[in-house]
């Protein structure tokens, strides 16, 4: 295999100029000057829709803020020992984590199944099988949500008129209004959503794998199994690093599905973090919008998912030196 | 890649026209529109609710054009939603509307104290408010006041946003044999029981309006005092009262109607729409319905057989009647930073004209706020007709300090809307739906809203805005009566 620097030839090279000899660094600035053109929208706003919302969060969280007009009722960390305290809170907290544990534990590995066998390029129509499979990942969120909440209804809803057609059941079950039953319903829906993007993510992974590397493999008499286990999955971990931390973060903020079918009920049993900091601070049932709760709650998840990321970071980056070497 | 060197010029000219840009865009270069000699171009702020507003509002105010030809409305239309958060902060951004609205109680209270709501005092002669009924603009009890001054106007009767009505399908009651609606509790338990049980799975006796189930709110109001449905304090005392026996036993009757299977199964999902859609369907014999519903349901299902009846009462009797604390809900309100307050007004003007309110009832069939709009010339139907005497029946005017008591007494009872944590409503679910007794968690809740109220008082009070637990209790205030505003 070839590698190619992009790195000019000449970049070390100093440039004598008018002046006699420049500053290296200038020179490079110099040269490379249209692209930090370019980039000046991007970073604008990037620091206008990134970074100043996040330094923003964390000011407004110390204050006692409606967010209306300036804040200007400081009242230190009372947002956040209220927020540690707040069974809610944890309750949400603990069930975006449940959305992204089943994302981990179940969507990364079916997905993985589901490009292996799409990767086949003897697959007849596996086109169609990808387009299938990806077409839930680009329909509006809402509309999932409102069609599901149709079609599992209990009072007329198609899925339950067919178990009891089928004698599966004798009861309805009622999916999205049980305090039992309706996380879980939620998650599945999740999963079969945002299955297409990982299974892209696993399918670019796979063309990583040299077909050479397995061919020689095969010439040695490896069978389907080994050629997963000995070629495949190690050429795929260091991806898999990626993959794992980018289904992670994605699947934790499912506000848009759980919105759209039980606003986080019943019983708050479906509340994740992104619907109870929407609560505080936007929902026009709360006569009185407590944005600076809302941001504190906002802070709090964010650096207690930043803290769950880094932990999984050393272990992840260990399992990627070893496969890569 | 070939690099090619950006001339130290050129580079100055990029970062020139880049900065040009930004500099323009956040100074808000002026458009090109320009106004036309004495023309004036009016912002308003509206909803596109109910469904067909947005046509209705863009021919009204062409109307207005053509009476006022000086002036031209723009208008900016926001989710029902996310009104008031918009409105908010285009007023931050210092491109608030002239018009827009308010939509409700506690948005009018921080529009006026952010200073962007105008007074309308100046403009209103007597001749305006004899458009609406007698007494009904008292600044006490109009709930368009604030500290004396009149800073919305109304869009609806009172009484028409104010209300619940039992709403029953008369077929289905028919078919299970009974021809009238229920007038206590217990005959609602049975008649629905027994409408579930011939309904098979198919149609249902009676289930609640949404997923927080807040006709509770209206079956309490029936067995006690309105104010503990609405806030939790029993205003004949100042007290707290969630613990308050007409409220406890209403929790006690959903939940046995919910755990006898009585209640449509999947009611802990619903949003706002679902319960008339249900029973425009035909799959829902009774429900407490929102006086807008009706109409909703009568377009869903014209050929629906729709009855209209009060809300049925404790067994034991009527101890109470579904309260308001103000006659009107704010909705309309003009802009106090519009810098054409003259036109703005004349804008205020038409939107509570006879004209507008009479187009206005004729398109939706909501009773609008000038009742001489539908009150004579127009035929109501059959079920319009009982929604007004159920109406006139069953509502009362009940005390409210966020209106009558300004200032300390006013602010500790929106603190206390912005706090959820403090609603006896989830508790009251998760009651009913997990099969649970409510006392011990009533009994809870009521202990934290002694204690919020306890703090809130020394807090506003150290802000100067005095308040005191006496400021919330109105003695001579009798449930099963109208409250005569100005009474202690």
């Amino acid at each position: 295999m070839t590698t190619i620097s992009s790195r000019p030839l000449d970049s070390r090279v100093e440039t004598p100029g008018r002046g006699g000899t420049r500053n290296p660094r200038r020179g490079r600035f110099r040269r490379h000057a249209w692209n930090y053109v370019f980039l000046i929208p991007m970073l604008l706003l990037f620091a206008g829709f990134t970074i100043w919302p996040m330094i923003a969060s964390w000011w407004y969280s110390f204050f006692d803020w409606d967010g209306i007009g300036p804040p200007t009722e400081w009242i230190g960390a009372a947002n956040f020992r209220e927020i540690l305290g707040s069974h809610a809170f944890w309750n949400a907290f603990g069930n975006s984590l449940l959305f992204s544990g089943a994302a981990i534990a179940i969507q990364m590995p079916l997905a993985l199944f589901f490009a292996l066998l799409l990767n086949n390029p003897r697959l007849r129509g596996r086109n169609l099988y990808r387009l299938l499979l990806f077409l839930p990942t680009v329909t509006t969120t809402a509309i999932v949500g409102i069609v599901f909440a149709i079609m599992l209804d209990p009072s007329g809803g198609f899925v339950n008129g067919l178990l009891q057609e089928l004698k599966l059941v004798n009861q309805p079950i009622n999916f999205l209004g049980s305090e039992h039953t309706a996380l879980p319903t939620l998650i599945a829906i999740e999963l079969w959503k945002d299955l297409g993007i990982t299974l892209i993510y696993w399918l670019a992974a796979l063309q990583t794998v040299p077909p050479d590397v397995r061919d020689a493999a095969a010439v040695d008499g490896a069978g389907r199994f080994q050629l997963l286990r000995h070629i495949t999955l190690p050429i795929l971990t260091p991806l898999a690093v990626v993959i794992l931390l980018l289904t992670f973060q994605s699947s934790l903020n499912p506000f848009d599905l759980v919105q759209a079918t039980t606003q986080g009920g019943p019983n708050f049993s479906t509340d994740v973090v992104s619907t109870y900091v929407y609560r505080y601070a936007f929902d026009p049932s709360v006569m009185a919008p407590q944005y600076g709760y809302a941001c504190a709650a906002g802070v709090v998840f964010g650096v207690v998912t930043l803290l769950l990321t880094l932990v999984q970071a050393p272990l992840l980056r260990r399992r990627y030196l070893q496969t890569a070497r | 890649m070939d690099h090619t060197r950006l001339p130290r010029r050129a580079l100055f000219r990029s970062a020139a026209a880049v900065a040009t840009l930004g500099v323009g865009a956040a100074c808000g270069v002026p458009g090109r529109k320009k106004s036309t000699g004495a023309s004036v171009t009016l912002k308003i702020a509206i909803v596109p609710d109910p469904t067909g507003a947005s046509d209705f509002y863009r021919k009204q105010f062409d109307t207005f054009s053509t009476q006022n030809p000086r002036i031209h409305v723009d208008i900016v239309e926001n989710p029902t939603e996310q009104e008031v958060n918009a409105v908010s902060l285009m007023f931050q951004q210092g491109k608030g509307p002239d018009v827009y609205r308010a939509q409700g109680s506690a948005a009018l209270d921080q529009f006026v104290q952010h200073g962007w709501a105008a007074d309308l005092t100046p403009h209103a002669s007597a001749d305006f408010f004899s458009r609406f009924p007698k007494g009904s603009m008292d600044p006490k009890i109009s709930g368009l006041h604030r500290n004396g001054g009149l800073y919305s106007l109304p869009l609806v009767a009172g009484k028409a946003w104010g209300g619940s009505l039992l709403c029953y399908n008369k077929a289905i009651l028919n078919d299970a044999g009974f021809s009238s609606p229920p007038s206590a509790w217990s005959q609602l338990v049975d008649m629905a029981k027994q409408i579930t049980k011939r309904g098979n799975g198919k149609v249902y006796g009676f289930a609640p309006q949404t997923s927080v189930a807040p006709d509770v709110g209206s079956f309490q109001a029936t067995a006690g005092p309105s104010s503990i449905g609405s806030t939790g304090i029993d205003y004949r005392s100042g007290q707290p009262a969630i613990t308050d026996r007409s409220l406890l036993d209403t929790v006690e009757m959903y939940r046995n109607l919910q755990h006898q299977k009585v209640m449509t199964p999947g009611w802990e999902s619903w949003d706002g729409t679902r319960a008339y859609t249900e029973f425009a369907k035909e799959r829902l014999g009774m429900y407490v319905a929102g006086n807008w519903h009706i109409n909703e349901i009568v377009t869903l299902n014209p050929q629906i057989q729709i009855g209209i009846a009060v809300t049925p009462v404790p067994d034991s009797g009527r101890a109470g009647y579904p309260g308001v604390g103000s006659t009107f809900q704010p909705i309309w309100s003009m802009s106090a930073k519009s810098k054409h307050p003259a036109e703005a007004w004349k804008l205020m003007e038409f939107l509570v004209s006879p004209e507008f309110q009479r187009a206005y009832f004729e398109k939706f069939r909501s009773f609008t706020a000038v009742e001489s709009a539908w009150r004579s010339g127009v035929k109501l139907s059959p079920t319009e007709q009982a929604m007004l005497t159920v109406e006139d029946t069953q509502i009362k005017s009940a005390p409210d300090p966020s209106v009558s008591r300004p200032g300390g007494p006013a602010q500790l009872i929106t603190d206390l809307r912005g706090n959820p944590d403090l609603s006896w409503g989830p508790a009251a679910v998760a009651a009913i739906t997990r099969n649970q007794d409510f006392g011990s968690k009533a009994a809870s809740l009521n202990s934290s809203l002694g204690g919020f109220l306890r703090t809130d008082m020394k807090k506003l009070t150290a802000r100067g805005m005095k308040v005191a637990a006496a400021d919330l209790a109105f003695p001579s205030w009798d449930p099963l009566s109208n409250w005569a505003p100005g009474s202690r």
